[in-house]
C-alpha cells in the first residue's frame, strides 16, 4: 500500500496545486505596481483605488448584488417548495415532471437555457405585454429558475436524511401540516436552506451567458462587464476585482461551513 | 379537536375543496410546477417553434408559424433552418469539434480526479472535510475570474513563459493562449470540481473492509483497484463524466477567452448566429440539435445518479 | 392507588359485561399487494398496559400507526372512548405517540418540546407553564427545563419523550418500543418507573416491543402478533404458561415441541403417542380433537428435571445421552440428545455451586417432567 499512497498523495498534490495557483497569482498581481499583470514591479493597491473609481464596474456590481439577492431569495422559496413535495407527497400526478423540471436546469448548456428564456421572454411580450422589456426583471427570473435547480438538491438530501418521525410528533400534538411545516420543518432544515441560498446567490453572481442573453440596454451584470473588459486582454484592475470577490466568497463558505458543522453536531447528537 | 374542525362547516368547506381537486396540496403543488413549466419547460416549446420559422429583417426577427388568412389557420413549417445546418460544413465539424474536446477534457479530468477523490475519501474525517472544501472552494469563487487567470498564466509573456524562460528550459515563449490546448486546460480546470464531487460522494461509501477482504484473499492493491474498487465505483464515475461532458458541449466561455480563432465549438456558433447575425431560427435550430446530441448523455446521468441513490 | 388501576387488578377482559375503552374490529391494512395487518381485532380496556409483542415485520408497528391516525386502515373500524377514528386525523386525535427515536424538536429546549401539544391545544400560558412543571418532576427532569435535546444523554431524552406524550393527558398514550434504545441496565430501571408513571396517571398504554422481557414485565396483557395476525391475547402469565401454538410458544421463551398423535383423549386429560420421545405423553387436559389427530407437546426447559439416577413423582420420563452443556452462571442449559435423535432443551437452576455429581458429555440421564408442565399446542 506504500507506493500506492504515494502516488495518490503526489497527483493529489499537483491537482490541488493546479486548483490553486491561477487563483493565487490573481490575488498576488492585483497587488502589483506595474500594468504588466505577470511582471512583478512592486507592492501596491493603487488598481484597488482605480476600481472603486470605475462608475461603469460599481453600477455593474451594484445591479448584479441585487440580482443575486432577490434571485436567490425566490430561488429557495421555490427550491423549498419543491423539494417538500417531491420528498413528503406520496403520489401526485405531476411528480416526475415536476422532479425531472428541478433538476433538468442542472445538467442543461447555458447556451441553450439562455435563449431559450429570451425566446420565451419576447414570444410573451409580443403575447401579453409582459415582462414589459428585457432588463434586471427578466435577469431575474431567469436566475431564480436555475438557482432554485441547484437550491433544490442541497434541500432534498436535507430533507430526506431528517428524522420523519420529528413530523409525525408534531402532528400526533395537534398541529396541523401547515403548522408542522413552519413549527418543524423549516427550522430543522434551515442550514440547508442558507446553504441554498448562498449557492444560488453565488450562481447569478457568477452567471455570464444566460444574463447575456435575457438583459437588456442598460441592466448590465458585473460578469457582462468583466468579460468585455478581459477579451481586450488582461487589466491589473480585473484581478483587484477578483481578489475582492474570492475574499468574500471564501468568508461566506467559512460561515457556511461553521452553519452545517453545528447543526450536524446536533443532528449526530439527538 | 382543533378549532377549525370544531367550527360548524369548517371541515365540510375543507371536504368541498378536496373534491373539486384544489386541497392545500394541489396548491403547494403548483407553485413549482407552474413556476418551472413556465421558465423551464415552455421557453423550450418556444425554441422548437422558432426553429421552424423563416428569418426576417423585423422585430423579432422572424416570420410567424401560422398565421389567419380569410379564415384559414395557415401553418408554414420551414425545415430550411435544419436543412442549412446539414449542408453547411461549419455546423457539423462545430459538432463534431465540441464533442470530441469535450470528450477528451472529460478524460483528463477523471485521471486528475479519481486520485483526488479517493485520497479525499480515504484520508480521516477531519482530513476530509478540509480538503473536501479545498475542492469545493474554487467552484463558489467567479468561473470567469477563474478562467480570466489562465489568460496571465498561458499568455506569450504570461507566467509559464516566464518561469521556462528564467529557467532556461526554453529559448523562446511557447504559444498556449488561443490554441486547442488552452482549451483542454481551461475546462479541465473549471470542470475538475464537478468530477471530483460524484466520485468522492461515491468512493466514500465504499466500505474499506472490502479492500482488506481483497488484500486479504491475495490481490496485490493495483489488482484490487481494478476488481473491487473500480467496478464498484462505475455509477460514481458516470455521474462525475456526464456532469462535465454536458456543459463541455456548450460551452462558450473557455472557448471564446482562452481558445484560438480556429477552435470551433458549438456554444460559440450559437451565441454569433444569435448576437451577431441576429438570425434567431437558425440559433433555436443549432440549439435544437444540440439538445438531441445530449439526449443520451443526460439519460445517461439521469441512470447514474438513480443507481447512486439507490445504492445510498 | 387511582380506582383505574384496581379495576385492572379486577381483570376486566375476563368480565363479559365490562366496556372496553378502544376496540379495533377487522381492522385490515394493505401496502399495495402486501397485507401488513390482517383481519385483527382487540379489546382494550382503562388503565391497562397492553404491550403488541413480534418480530420486525410482524404488523406491530403499522397497527400501532393506525390507532394514531398516521395510517388508514383499508377496512375495519377503531373505536376510541366510544367514538369512530375514521376520518380523524392524526392531529385531531386525543391519543398520542412516544416514538422509537423520541423524535424530540432538535430546535426546541426541553420545556418548549413539552410544552408544543398544550400549545396547540390553545391552552392558557400560566396552565401550560405548571403543567410543564408537574410532568418535568413527575419525570425527574425539572433541572433540565432549558436543554436542548443533544445535551442530554439517551435516558433523558426517553424521559422528556414520555413527558411531551403524557402531558396533554391523551386518552390513549402509544409507545413504540420506549425502551429500545436504552442499554440493559438502565431499561431494567426505566421499566419499573414507567409502571409507576402510569399507574399515577391512569392513562392506557398501548406499547409495541419485540422484547418479550420487556413486554412480560410491563403488561397487563399481551397481544403476540405474527405476520399481520394477532395469534394470541393474554396476560403474561397464560401466553408463558399456556401457548395456544407453537409460534408463541416459540417466541416467548424456549420450549421443547415433541409431535405425537393423539392416542386416547378424556374428559379430563390427553394421551399423546410421540415417536420423538418414544413413549406416550400425558397431559392433565383435555382439548378439542379427535384420536388419531396430530397435535404436538410444548415443555418449558426449566419444567424438565435430570438426573444420572431414575427420577420420582414425574408423571413422564425418558432417558438420553448429554450432548453440550452451557453455564451461564445463573442457570446451567443442557442439550439432551434421544434415542430417537431429538434434541431436548433442559435448564437447571444453579441453586449450589456445581458439585461432584456434577453431569458431563456423554452422561446417559434421565428426564422427566410433572404432568402439569406439558402443553397441547396445535400447529
Amino acid at each position: 500500500m506504500g507506493h500506492t499512497s504515494k502516488f495518490l498523495k503526489i497527483t493529489a498534490m499537483f491537482g490541488f496545486i493546479f486548483l490553486y495557483a491561477p487563483i493565487v497569482s490573481l490575488i498576488i498581481f492585483s497587488f502589483n505596481e506595474s500594468k504588466l499583470v505577470t511582471v512583478w514591479g512592486g507592492f501596491s493597491t493603487k488598481w484597488y483605488g482605480a476600481l472603486f473609481q470605475d462608475p461603469q464596474i460599481l453600477q455593474a456590481a451594484w445591479v448584479s448584488l441585487k440580482i443575486a439577492f432577490l434571485s436567490a431569495t425566490i430561488a429557495v422559496v421555490i427550491g423549498t417548495i419543491g423539494s417538500f413535495v417531491l420528498i413528503r407527497f406520496k403520489r401526485f400526478r405531476t411528480k416526475s415532471l415536476l422532479s425531472m423540471m428541478i433538476t433538468a436546469p442542472l445538467v442543461m448548456p447555458e447556451v441553450i437555457i439562455g435563449l431559450s428564456l429570451l425566446l420565451l421572454f419576447v414570444a410573451m411580450q409580443n403575447l401579453i405585454g409582459w415582462p414589459g422589456g428585457r432588463g434586471m426583471l427578466t435577469i431575474i427570473l431567469a436566475h431564480s429558475t436555475f438557482g432554485a435547480a441547484y437550491a433544490a438538491v442541497v434541500i432534498q438530501s436535507r430533507l430526506v436524511d431528517m428524522d420523519l418521525s420529528i413530523e409525525e410528533a408534531a402532528q400526533d400534538l395537534g398541529a396541523r401540516p401547515v403548522r408542522v411545516f413552519f413549527d418543524v420543518t423549516l427550522p430543522v432544515i434551515a442550514p440547508a436552506l442558507v446553504s441554498g441560498w448562498l449557492l444560488a446567490f453565488t450562481l447569478s453572481l457568477d452567471d455570464l451567458v444566460i444574463a447575456s442573453f435575457v438583459s437588456g440596454p442598460g441592466a448590465s451584470t458585473l460578469p457582462m462587464v468583466i468579460f468585455s473588459k478581459v477579451r481586450l486582454g488582461v487589466s491589473p484592475d480585473v484581478n483587484a476585482l477578483a481578489t475582492i470577490i474570492i475574499g468574500l466568497v471564501s468568508l461566506g463558505i467559512i460561515v457556511a461551513a461553521l452553519q452545517i458543522n453545528r447543526s450536524k453536531k446536533q443532528g449526530a447528537d439527538r | 379537536m382543533s378549532a377549525v374542525s370544531k367550527l360548524p362547516g369548517g371541515r365540510f368547506l375543507g371536504r368541498f375543496l378536496e373534491k373539486i381537486g384544489f386541497g392545500g396540496r394541489s396548491l403547494v403543488i403548483a407553485v413549482p410546477v407552474f413556476w418551472l413549466l413556465l421558465f423551464f419547460l415552455i421557453p423550450f416549446l418556444v425554441v422548437a417553434k422558432i426553429s421552424l420559422s423563416e428569418a426576417a429583417i423585423a422585430r423579432p426577427p422572424y416570420l410567424p408559424l401560422w398565421e389567419w388568412e380569410d379564415g384559414f389557420l395557415n401553418i408554414t413549417l420551414n425545415f430550411g433552418n435544419y436543412l442549412f445546418l446539414l449542408d453547411d460544413p461549419l455546423y457539423m465539424s462545430a459538432y463534431i469539434e465540441s464533442v470530441k474536446i469535450a470528450a477528451i477534457s472529460t478524460f483528463i479530468t477523471l485521471l486528475i480526479g479519481y486520485p483526488m477523490a479517493y485520497l479525499i475519501a480515504r484520508s480521516s474525517p477531519d482530513n476530509r472535510n478540509i480538503l473536501l472544501m479545498l475542492v469545493i472552494l474554487p467552484f463558489w469563487t467567479s468561473f470567469l475570474l477563474r478562467v480570466y487567470a489562465w489568460i496571465g498564466f498561458l499568455k506569450g509573456n504570461g507566467i509559464i513563459n516566464n518561469l521556462l524562460l528564467k529557467t532556461g528550459i526554453i529559448d523562446e515563449p511557447l504559444i498556449m493562449l488561443q490554441t486547442d490546448f488552452a482549451v483542454y486546460v481551461g475546462i479541465v480546470y473549471t470542470y475538475l470540481p464537478f468530477m471530483i464531487l460524484p466520485l468522492f460522494a461515491n468512493l466514500v461509501k465504499l466500505d474499506g473492509s472490502y479492500l482488506e477482504a481483497s488484500a486479504d484473499l491475495g490481490a496485490r492493491p493495483i489488482t484490487t483497484f481494478f476488481t473491487v474498487t473500480l467496478p464498484l465505483s462505475i455509477s460514481g464515475i458516470i455521474a462525475g463524466c456526464m456532469l462535465v461532458f454536458i456543459p463541455a458541449v456548450g460551452e462558450f466561455v473557455i472557448p471564446a477567452l482562452l481558445g484560438g480563432p480556429d477552435t470551433l465549438m458549438i456554444g460559440g456558433v450559437l451565441w454569433n448566429e444569435f448576437f451577431s447575425n441576429r438570425d434567431w431560427p437558425i440559433a433555436s435550430a443549432v440549439a435544437i440539435v444540440m439538445l438531441v446530441v445530449l439526449v443520451i448523455p443526460i439519460m445517461l446521468l439521469r441512470k447514474a445518479q438513480a443507481a447512486e441513490a439507490e445504492a445510498h | 392507588m387511582t380506582e383505574s388501576t384496581s379495576s385492572i387488578a379486577q381483570k376486566p377482559w375476563a368480565d363479559p359485561n365490562a366496556e372496553p375503552f378502544m376496540q379495533i374490529k377487522n381492522v385490515t391494512k394493505k401496502f399495495g399487494s402486501f397485507t401488513a395487518v390482517e383481519n385483527v381485532s382487540l379489546d382494550i380496556y382503562k388503565g391497562e398496559i397492553f404491550c403488541l409483542l413480534g418480530g420486525s415485520g410482524c404488523g406491530k408497528s403499522t397497527l400501532l400507526r393506525m390507532l394514531s391516525g398516521f395510517e388508514t386502515p383499508t377496512s375495519g373500524q377503531i373505536i376510541i372512548d366510544g367514538q369512530d377514528q375514521a376520518g380523524v386525523a392524526a392531529y385531531d386525535r386525543e391519543t398520542n405517540m412516544m416514538f422509537q427515536s423520541y423524535a424530540l424538536f432538535p430546535h426546541m429546549s426541553v420545556e418548549k418540546n413539552i410544552a408544543y401539544g398544550l400549545k396547540r391545544a390553545g391552552l392558557p400560558k400560566a396552565e401550560i407553564a405548571t403543567r410543564v412543571t408537574d410532568i418535568l418532576s413527575l419525570v425527574q427532569m425539572d433541572s433540565f427545563a432549558k436543554r436542548k435535546p443533544h445535551q442530554l444523554s439517551g435516558g433523558q431524552r426517553q424521559r422528556v419523550a414520555l413527558a411531551r406524550a403524557l402531558v396533554k393527558k391523551p386518552k390513549l398514550l402509544m409507545l413504540d418500543e420506549p425502551l429500545g434504545a436504552l442499554d440493559k441496565k438502565l431499561r431494567e430501571e426505566t421499566q419499573s418507573e414507567l409502571i409507576k408513571i402510569q399507574e399515577s396517571l391512569g392513562v392506557t398504554f398501548v406499547v409495541v416491543t419485540h422484547d418479550q422481557e420487556e413486554a412480560m414485565t410491563l403488561s397487563s396483557r399481551i397481544g403476540v402478533m405474527t405476520e399481520g395476525e394477532i395469534v394470541q391475547v393474554g396476560t403474561p402469565h397464560e401466553i408463558y404458561e399456556y401457548p395456544q401454538n407453537r409460534f408463541v410458544a416459540d417466541f416467548v421463551g424456549s420450549v421443547n415441541v415433541f409431535e405425537g398423535r393423539i392416542k386416547e383423549d378424556g374428559e379430563d386429560h390427553v394421551i399423546v403417542e410421540s415417536r420423538d420421545t418414544g413413549s406416550d405423553i400425558y397431559v392433565p387436559h383435555g382439548i378439542s380433537g379427535v384420536e388419531g389427530q396430530k397435535v404436538a407437546i410444548a415443555v418449558r426447559p426449566e419444567k424438565i428435571e435430570i438426573g444420572k439416577t431414575e427420577l420420582e413423582n414425574v408423571r413422564n420420563s425418558i432417558s438420553g445421552t448429554v450432548d453440550e452443556i452451557s453455564y451461564m452462571g445463573n442457570v446451567t442449559v443442557y442439550k439432551v440428545v434421544l434415542d430417537s435423535g431429538k434434541r431436548v432443551r433442559v435448564s437447571r437452576s444453579n441453586r449450589i455451586r456445581s458439585t461432584e455429581d456434577a453431569l458431563a458429555w456423554g452422561d446417559v440421564v434421565h428426564l422427566g417432567w410433572a404432568g402439569t408442565a406439558g402443553v397441547v399446542v396445535t400447529s
